[in-house]
């Protein structure tokens, strides 16, 4: 018991250790595939660090409940939804049956589309089926459940209050619904964006009950642990991509007492280790976005130009963040809380709102139709930064800051 | 100040009853989306899990064409079925079915719906609804 109460004192880094061997898992992929042996060690570990997290089972009790609850869903249930059949499962199954991480982009391989998607998910996928030796439809979505929990250990080692948990996961229920467990990225991309900002937020703008925290006291653990997150970002879904470079000016500017050598880490290694693992691999296969495609100037100044297409973007746009938007706004005009605090995430939920209005404006597909299938999961960053900083302005790490 | 703690924990009581329901809403929604509308009664891990759940019928009745016959690629057709839905089966085919390609050159052709004649063809094979014909050039 005395060793785990020494060892507890590291727990606040677990998260960050569960996406290092996710990142790992990749370059093992590009190295070897991974035997069932190794496979097996690989999940072993992942299981064993959530585990440890559950040590403290009074204070997580209620993210085993929703950890066992995601593990019910995604083992339970069929994989029917369409992008995750077509992309995230399809691209692991392309690379579990090829044993080959760029079997994908490999010209003449899958045809099924969208092969320009980073690998994140669909290598620990293939991993679970090296393991398990066969290929069906149902357990490898189960990979994103080491994807999910990372950025709530963080949320909640961050919140310390059971009250706001419970409020976090109904709002994140009610935010991401489906998307939590149906083999789709977008809400993973929203929760590691969430976690990221968050991370920020409690490091400029907290002091109370973080002092024991690891993360927060020792700057190596803090940039480990920002890397971590960043590179998993960039590597789930095109849109990580964009929402990083938001989230590192944004870094650039305020430094969080970070030195210049710890800076230029955390700009620059998620970012190496995301074009040479998967950018380069694409830019020699010759494949490029399909939003990027030839006339993107001309389709924006086109698009611009006609106020019905402006209108039908904003109209989707609010339809979803209506609700939010306003609760963001007024969050503001309780006592104690202010918005200079919160100009990280206010220029997040600007800049990526304006950068997601572009990509609408840009986009080579029927408008309507691209806003009716994607608009309610792009917008799902923004929706739970708006309603994880509501609750963090409510938690004692934020409002002890302020009193003090 | 009691009445004030009371309030809180009648209002986290009622957010957690939201919290419940907003969770069942979740399962209820995904088991709605598989054929069978129910939780699997095999083990997760086991082969074939999954299958009757989560792909059309259509595409399973392909599957057993394709591994009785070998195929390694061929080329699918459809008589009398809507365009969604052959968008559908196309791209449930093409990644159920991987490593089998799906492939418009292919001298094999699978054409899901009524028998069309083909020219410089021959049946090879039939399933429930599917016809596998082998043709010339």
């Amino acid at each position: 018991m005395n060793v785990l109460n020494k060892l507890s004192k590291y727990f606040p880094i677990l998260p960050g250790l569960i996406n290092i061997i996710i990142l790992i898992n990749i370059v093992i992929w590009l190295a070897h595939p991974p035997s069932p042996l190794l496979a097996s060690l690989i999940i072993f570990i992942l299981l064993f660090l959530i585990i440890l997290n559950f040590i403290d089972f009074k204070k997580n009790y209620l993210l085993f409940i929703f950890f066992s609850y995601a593990l019910f869903l995604t083992l339970g249930l069929g994989t029917t939804e369409w992008d995750a059949r077509t992309i995230w499962l399809a691209h692991a199954k392309v690379i579990y049956i090829d044993q080959d991480i760029y079997s994908q982009i490999a010209q003449g391989r899958y045809i099924g589309g969208h092969v320009e998607y980073p690998i994140g998910f669909p290598a620990l996928a293939a991993t679970l089926a090296n393991l398990v030796g066969i290929w069906n439809e149902v357990y490898p979505k189960a990979a994103l459940i080491f994807f999910l929990m990372p950025p709530l250990f963080i949320t909640f080692q961050i919140l310390q209050s059971k009250s706001l948990e419970i409020i976090f996961l109904v709002g994140l229920a009610i935010i991401c619904r489906s998307y939590l467990f149906n083999g789709y990225m977008d809400a993973l991309v929203a929760l590691y964006t969430w976690a990221i900002i968050l991370l920020f937020l409690a490091r400029r703008y907290s002091v109370i009950d973080l002092n024991s925290n690891i993360i927060f006291t020792r700057n190596n653990y803090f940039v480990i642990t920002i890397i971590s997150f960043l590179g998993v970002l960039l590597m789930l879904k095109n849109e990580g991509l964009a929402i990083t470079v938001i989230l590192i000016i944004f870094l650039l500017f305020h430094r969080l007492s970070l030195s210049y050598t710890q800076l230029l880490m955390v700009t620059f290694i998620p970012f190496i280790f995301y074009f040479y693992i998967w950018k380069l691999p694409l830019l020699h296969s010759g494949i490029t976005n399909d939003l990027m495609s030839e006339g993107i100037i001309k389709r924006i100044f086109d698009r611009l130009s006609n106020f019905n297409d402006i209108k039908i973007i904003i109209n989707y746009f609010f339809r979803y963040l209506d609700l939010f938007s306003c609760a963001f706004i007024l969050n503001f005009l309780r006592k104690n809380v202010y918005v200079k605090h919160f100009i990280l995430p206010i220029s997040f939920v600007i800049s990526y709102t304006l950068l997601l209005f572009i990509i609408y404006l840009s986009t080579p597909n029927d408008l309507n139709w691209h806003l009716f299938t994607s608009v309610k999961r792009a917008l799902l960053p923004i929706l739970l930064v708006m309603f994880g900083c509501i609750v963090f302005s409510l938690s004692s790490t934020y409002t002890e800051f302020n009193n003090k | 100040m009691n009445l004030k703690y009371i309030l809180l924990k009648i209002l986290i009581i009622l957010i957690s009853l939201i919290g419940i329901i907003e969770y069942t809403k979740i399962s209820l929604s995904l088991v709605d989306g598989t054929y069978t509308k129910k939780f699997l009664s095999v083990s997760p891990f086991s082969k074939g899990a999954g299958e009757v759940d989560s792909l059309p019928p259509e595409v399973l009745d392909l599957r057993s064409l394709v591994e009785k016959n070998r195929l390694i690629s061929f080329s699918l057709r459809f008589t009398s079925i809507d365009e969604s839905k052959k968008l559908f089966i196309t791209a449930r085919s093409v990644e159920f079915l991987y490593p089998v390609r799906i492939d418009d050159n292919s001298r094999f052709i699978i054409f899901i719906g009524e028998l069309p004649f083909l020219e410089n063809c021959k049946i090879i094979d039939k399933f429930k609804n599917n016809t596998l014909y082998e043709c010339v050039e």
